[in-house]
């Protein structure tokens, strides 16, 4: 989303620093349920005060900062925990925070250009945020219960319903869920005739570049560390 | 030229990551030349100088560049794979025709290769055209109006198999695949019109 500098993150680090040189660390804060005012914090500070593994930290910066998933051998069933609360506060924020502003935008859009097309738009956002909220649902009812009953770790949810969940089934839903977010780009950007809704239209563009960004960040953290953590972690429990 | 020998440029900042790729692709037992472009600038010089079929590029390098990317793509012949080990948007890696990850085994890396390079290239040709011909614009409009793919075989006369293939030609072209999505393509494009909606 934004242009960074690319700097690989340690936990030495002060946050504050991160986030002037990449904006997106923000939302990293939100999601771990960090305040914003972070002082003159290091990274490995702050994650102590708040009992999360400044490692874990790191690897989630980088992956904002644009690297690949990393640290994964040193993760432990604790982080497993963060993890899935790192995760629930992501959906939180896609359903309470991003798409609520997104359909704000689409609606601004559409008293600006009362097209067909942009009435299409919002169908088409709709039925595509339903989609979503059903893959959320389903990490967080069977997902997210399954792996904590492998790990023994209490479920905050506490459901009864965990059948397993497959990483097929992951990268199908992510795949979709990503896809059609950049069908929409396309749409926008270049196929429906602009109406003098030049301004709207590139508020919800942005606000779509930075849900696309979240999103696939979101996948990376599940796909490439929550899952083979979770199969690592599964090994050592059999073997006692 | 050589049916069985593959000349690959390899774009890729990463000394490191170069002489890897450079050294497993040399090892494959496949017959296999490796060459090192230093950057996008150089891309169309080195395809003429060293016959290219395939071209490697770490899309961090189409940063900024994807314009001229995108331009030379459409002045050669050669094949397209990203070598990627941070994560990209799918609009970038639609310029490529398939994806090496650093996370891969050997063998997919040499698979990935293999397939894009023993693939007909005509197909693709086509597909570098942003319009949609005239064909696919039939397909087109059936799919908007909620047809299967063996409705519009029938109704269009023509196989399943080239239906799928039309389809497929759209969603490269157009970056749109959903029925919802088609439909607004459709009306934006003034290929239907609202009365033709049911």
């Amino acid at each position: 989303m934004y242009q960074t500098k690319r700097t690989f993150v340690k936990p030495t680090m002060k946050v504050s620093e991160l986030i002037f040189e990449n904006p997106s660390v923000l939302m990293l804060l939100e999601h771990f349920d960090f305040d914003v005012v972070v002082r003159d914090s290091t990274v490995e500070q702050l994650c102590r005060q708040h009992h999360v593994n400044p490692e874990l930290f790191v690897s989630f910066c980088n992956l904002y900062n644009g690297f690949a998933p990393s640290g994964i051998d040193t993760f432990t069933t604790t982080d497993v925990s963060t993890i899935i609360s790192f995760l629930r506060n992501t959906h939180s924020y896609y359903k309470t925070d991003k798409y609520p502003e997104i359909k704000e935008h689409i609606r601004h859009l559409f008293q600006k250009n009362n097209s067909p097309e942009i009435k299409l738009v919002e169908k088409f956002f709709n039925e595509y945020f339903d989609e979503v909220t059903e893959h959320l649902d389903y990490e967080e009812q069977v997902a997210f219960p399954s792996v904590c009953k492998k790990l023994a770790i209490e479920n905050i949810a506490n459901l009864n319903t965990a059948e397993g969940y497959s990483i097929s089934v992951y990268r199908t839903h992510h795949t979709d869920i990503e896809f059609k977010l950049s069908e929409l780009k396309n749409l926008l950007l270049k196929h429906i005739p602009t109406k003098g809704d030049n301004i709207e239209r590139r508020r919800l563009l942005t606000s779509l570049f930075e849900l696309e960004l979240d999103l696939s960040i979101h996948s990376l953290i599940e796909e490439s560390i929550l899952i083979p953590l979770v199969k690592k972690l599964e090994k050592e429990v059999k073997r006692g | 030229m050589d049916n069985n020998r593959l000349n690959i440029g390899i774009v890729e900042p990463s000394q490191l990551v170069f002489e890897g790729l450079s050294g497993l692709l040399l090892k494959s037992g496949q017959h296999y030349q490796v060459f090192k472009i230093e950057d996008i600038d150089e891309i169309l010089a080195s395809i003429g100088e060293y016959e290219l079929n395939l071209v490697i590029v770490n899309p961090v390098q189409l940063y900024n560049r994807a314009k001229v990317f995108k331009h030379i793509r459409k002045s050669t012949q050669v094949k397209w794979a990203a070598l990627v080990y941070s994560f990209f948007d799918t609009e970038t890696l639609l310029n490529f025709d398939d994806i090496i990850r650093v996370t891969d085994t050997p063998e997919a890396i040499i698979d990935t290769i293999n397939k894009i390079a023993g693939t007909d290239s005509t197909d693709n040709d086509n597909a570098q055209q942003e319009s949609l011909s005239e064909r696919e614009t039939e397909v087109l409009v059936q799919l908007v109006n909620g047809l299967s793919n063996k409705e519009i075989a029938d109704k269009l006369n023509i196989s399943i198999h080239t239906v799928i293939s039309h389809r497929k030609n759209i969603t490269q072209k157009t970056g749109i695949k959903s029925q919802s999505g088609l439909t607004i393509y459709a009306l934006s494009n003034k290929v239907i019109s609202l009365d033709n909606l049911a």
